[in-house]
């Protein structure tokens, strides 16, 4: 007993020097960016802004950008992670249940964490993870075959797991968990193929349930009489991206997918609550709060599985509290985030199903806007006028940076009866290929009105990161990661990467220099300044 | 039929199709049809349109009839070639999708037309050749058509003659940029990104751009590919030229 406290105390004494803390508490979490060499959710805060107070990489500067370690993951499939990264070691997952320890100064890998999948998963868009959560010293990562695993954060030995429910009903999990005081909140995928979709709490320690909020209610709860017949059980309405937070109203704000089948309404009469719709969850209890429902009786696959971005912003000389949403089906919401009142709701890209919404805050409709056995030529494309990619935004201009898409398609739409682990579409849509492009948008939320634009030649599915000096870092399907004027809208930077990116970058200091990361093909690329400038 | 029988079948059925995917049990019932449909629609049919006739993809209707399990079964797991994607299909999903490719009759392809007259209408009378290579002799403007016959549907070949901008072939999109010294230059985009445009202009040169060294870039609508009207090419000599790429595989 005396030996090994002996040797404890030598181990520590030699370790202080060069030790990184790896003991993420609640607070740390509360901090969010505060702390420069720490990266510690998805979006690196509770507030979903992916907006980082750094400002040593500037407009003025950002020209010497150059590459300083690439990490080869060498495991295809699309690498579609955020990286936690906490004083000097960053973690990150990738396709096919893989996941790393790296040195953030050097790349050079620390552990590597693999679990075999089963072969029979349902999944609509590739083996992908979009990365862990960190709490204590444990990782956390929702896998595909939904179960939450925890690793030890210094070894990456498997430590505990649990059942977030049974994949073989066609629940998969691909969000990064969100850490929300002693719980770990996650969400689920599975509409595609049908699954009643949630959101749920579970104990950090224990792993066990601690609430469980169901996107679709059953009849008898508030919103079931939105369903007809028993279309409910099998309603969707995933939940598939990490939500934000609000430590004063104590609420988390999450997206909730669409209603299935995705493209055939006739199977499900009614508006569907809550699919297609944002939901502000008491954080103890997971009890609804409010909830705003962008696309009533989706038929378009428009899944509102958007960061919910919060903010305080002056609207008509008063402060008000908003969450922020450029949505799928072309429409960019300012909503108060205390009640859910919707304060700006404007297009930002085509549309064609709607151009405006009524009084109580419900679009409204245009004709020839439903999938038909013959099709319908409808804007935007099933992909949405964004996706699931991260906008920023950056209080210092005021702007929301989203990555827009302008395409259309043809929607087609057919019965389909439902089994169980079986793809749930009723439809399809063809694209005329080559006819749309990608731009990103700088949005003023409280006008919903495009300020500037920067176009690329396809619509790209890559997320947005602000930095306080003023500048955006992002990507594209044609391999570019590129830094921005976030004022004007003018690139700065380009480095031709060689792999489409479905990423958002991130950034932290390493010994105090600025480094901004992107995953790209198989490869983490890490840039920096050259040292010493 | 009793319920041992059905039990039976049921159970062989399953043999098969676990006994190692080399050989894939096809139910034909209405229902086991009805179901692979499905799996058609939703994972072929962006390719080979929503009833198997096929566009870019090939003509399924013709052809699944002259195909072994074996062989459809291998086409679907690994795809085909850049164009084609591999799927992953379960066991289940593949023998149903097969079984719905059998079940497509359709019109028989009137195989009419005369082959050596068509490929003498390509090369001298309409000069196809001069944009498109057979077997390492022609133009290069447009895709090489070596193996045409073998990667598209009948049905696509005559929307390419007749409306050619219907459906662009990727690698052949038509672009014009404008040089800094004013000087327009066109031809096909071979590739693109925000910064760059790769182009072999109508003279057949390879031209490497770098966009902010020009003025402008426009995605031109009308293909460089001809329309062909019923005035300028008769449906017989259509016929003929369909045989003769039909037969380039
Ligand atoms: C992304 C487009 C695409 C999708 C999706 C697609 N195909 Fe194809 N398919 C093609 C093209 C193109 C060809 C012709 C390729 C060639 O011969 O070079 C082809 C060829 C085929 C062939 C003919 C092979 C042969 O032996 O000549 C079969 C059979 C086939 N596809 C079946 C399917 C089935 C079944 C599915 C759905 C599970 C499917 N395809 C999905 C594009 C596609
Ligand atoms: C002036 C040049 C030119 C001439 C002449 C021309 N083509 Fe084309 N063709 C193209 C180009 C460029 C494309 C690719 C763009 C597109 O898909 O429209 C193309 C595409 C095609 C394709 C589609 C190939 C594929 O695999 O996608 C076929 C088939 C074809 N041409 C047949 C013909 C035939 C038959 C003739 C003569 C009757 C002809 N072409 C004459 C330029 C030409």
């Amino acid at each position: 007993m005396k030996r090994t406290l002996r040797f404890g105390l030598v181990l520590a004494l030699i370790a202080a020097p060069i030790a990184t803390s790896q003991n993420i508490s609640s607070k740390d979490l509360l901090d969010g960016l505060k702390s420069t060499g720490r990266w510690l959710t998805y979006s690196g805060d509770y507030s979903g802004r992916r907006h980082s107070p750094l400002a040593q990489i500037t407009p003025e500067n950002v020209g010497s950008l150059r590459a300083e370690w690439i990490f080869q993951t060498g495991v295809p499939g699309k690498f579609e992670a955020t990286p936690i990264v906490i004083d000097g070691t960053l973690y990150i997952t990738g396709p096919d249940n893989h996941a790393w320890s790296l040195d953030a100064r050097t790349g050079r890998e620390i552990w590597h964490h693999r679990e075999n999948l089963p072969a029979n998963l349902n999944l609509c868009c590739g083996k992908v993870n979009r990365g862990f959560a960190v709490s204590g010293a444990k990782l956390y990562i929702a896998a595909l075959d939904s179960n939450l695993v925890a690793l030890d954060i210094k070894t990456g030995n498997v430590i505990g797991g649990i059942a977030i429910d049974d994949y073989r009903k066609g629940y998969t999990s691909t969000a990064a968990p969100l850490v929300v005081g002693n719980k770990i909140v996650v969400g689920t995928a599975g509409a595609d193929y049908g699954a009643r979709g949630f959101i749920d709490a579970l104990d950090v320690n224990s792993g066990k349930r601690v609430w469980r909020f169901w996107t679709v209610p059953r009849p008898g709860e508030p919103g079931g009489e939105t369903w007809a017949g028993n279309s409910w059980e099998h309603g969707g309405g995933s939940t598939w991206l990490t939500g934000t937070y609000d430590p004063e109203l104590n609420l988390i704000y999450w997206g909730t997918g669409n209603p299935a089948p995705n493209l055939n309404g006739n199977a499900r009469k009614g508006d569907n609550l809550y699919t297609s719709s944002l939901v502000a969850l008491d954080a103890d209890t997971g009890k609804l709060r409010w909830h705003y429902q962008f696309t009533p009786h989706d038929t378009h696959d428009w899944d509102a599985n958007h960061i919910p971005v919060l903010a305080d912003l002056t609207i008509d000389g008063r402060n008000r509290k908003v969450v922020m949403v450029a949505n799928r089906n072309g429409f960019f919401y300012t909503l108060d985030r205390t009640t859910g009142e919707v304060l700006v709701a404007k297009t930002y890209a085509g549309t064609t199903w709607a151009k405006e919404l009524d009084s109580r805050g419900r679009p409204i409709l245009l004709p020839d806007n439903e999938p038909s056995e013959q099709g319908t030529f409808i804007c935007p494309d099933m992909d949405g006028a964004t996706n699931w990619m991260s906008p920023a935004f950056n209080p210092d201009t005021g702007l929301m940076y989203v990555m827009a898409r302008e395409d259309c398609a043809t929607y087609y739409s057919w019965a389909e009866d439902f089994r169980e682990g079986q793809s749930y579409w009723g439809g399809n849509t063809t694209r005329k290929r080559g006819s749309g492009y990608g731009a990103l948008r700088a949005i003023d939320p409280l006008t919903g009105s495009v300020k500037w634009e920067f176009k690329f030649p396809t619509p790209s599915m890559a997320g947005v990161l602000s930095t306080a000096s003023g500048l955006l870092f992002t990507g594209d399907m044609e391999g570019n990661f590129m830094a921005f004027d976030a004022r004007t809208g003018k690139n700065l930077w380009h480095l031709q990467t060689g792999s489409s990116i479905y990423a958002a970058p991130s950034t932290f200091t390493v010994n105090g220099r600025q480094f901004v990361v992107i995953p790209s093909g198989t490869a983490l690329i890490a840039l920096a300044l050259p040292p010493g400038s | 039929m009793t319920r041992f029988s059905l039990a039976a079948i049921a159970s062989l059925i399953l043999f098969f199709a676990s006994a190692a995917s080399a050989q894939l049990a096809i139910d034909d019932s209405p229902a086991a049809v009805e179901a692979g449909l499905r799996v058609f629609r939703s994972h072929c049919s962006r390719c080979h349109d929503l009833n198997g006739q096929g566009y870019r993809g090939r003509d399924l209707s013709q052809l699944a009839g002259r195909k072994t399990t074996a062989q459809l079964a291998n086409v679907i797991s690994r795809g085909i070639g850049a164009e084609m994607p591999a799927t992953s299909l379960t066991p289940q999903q593949t023998s149903r999708v097969i079984a719905y490719l059998r079940s497509l009759g359709g019109p028989a392809i009137v195989e009419t037309g005369d082959a050596r007259r068509g490929e003498n209408l390509f090369w001298n009378q309409y000069r196809c050749g001069r944009c498109h290579m057979v077997a390492g002799r022609g133009g290069r403007l447009g895709p090489d058509l070596t193996h045409v016959g073998a990667a598209r549907s009948k049905s696509f070949l005559i929307r390419e003659v007749r409306s050619p901008s219907d459906y662009i072939s990727k690698g052949f999109e038509p672009v014009s940029v404008v040089t800094e010294s004013g000087e327009t230059v066109s031809g096909v985009r071979k590739n693109e990104d925000a910064f760059s445009l790769q182009m072999l202009d109508v003279s057949e040169n390879l031209r490497n751009f770098l966009r902010e060294e020009v003025r402008d870039v426009k995605r031109l609508d009308e293909s460089f590919m001809p329309v062909y009207t019923r005035n300028q090419l008769s449906d017989a000599d259509l016929d003929d030229l369909l045989r003769y790429l039909a037969a380039l595989r």
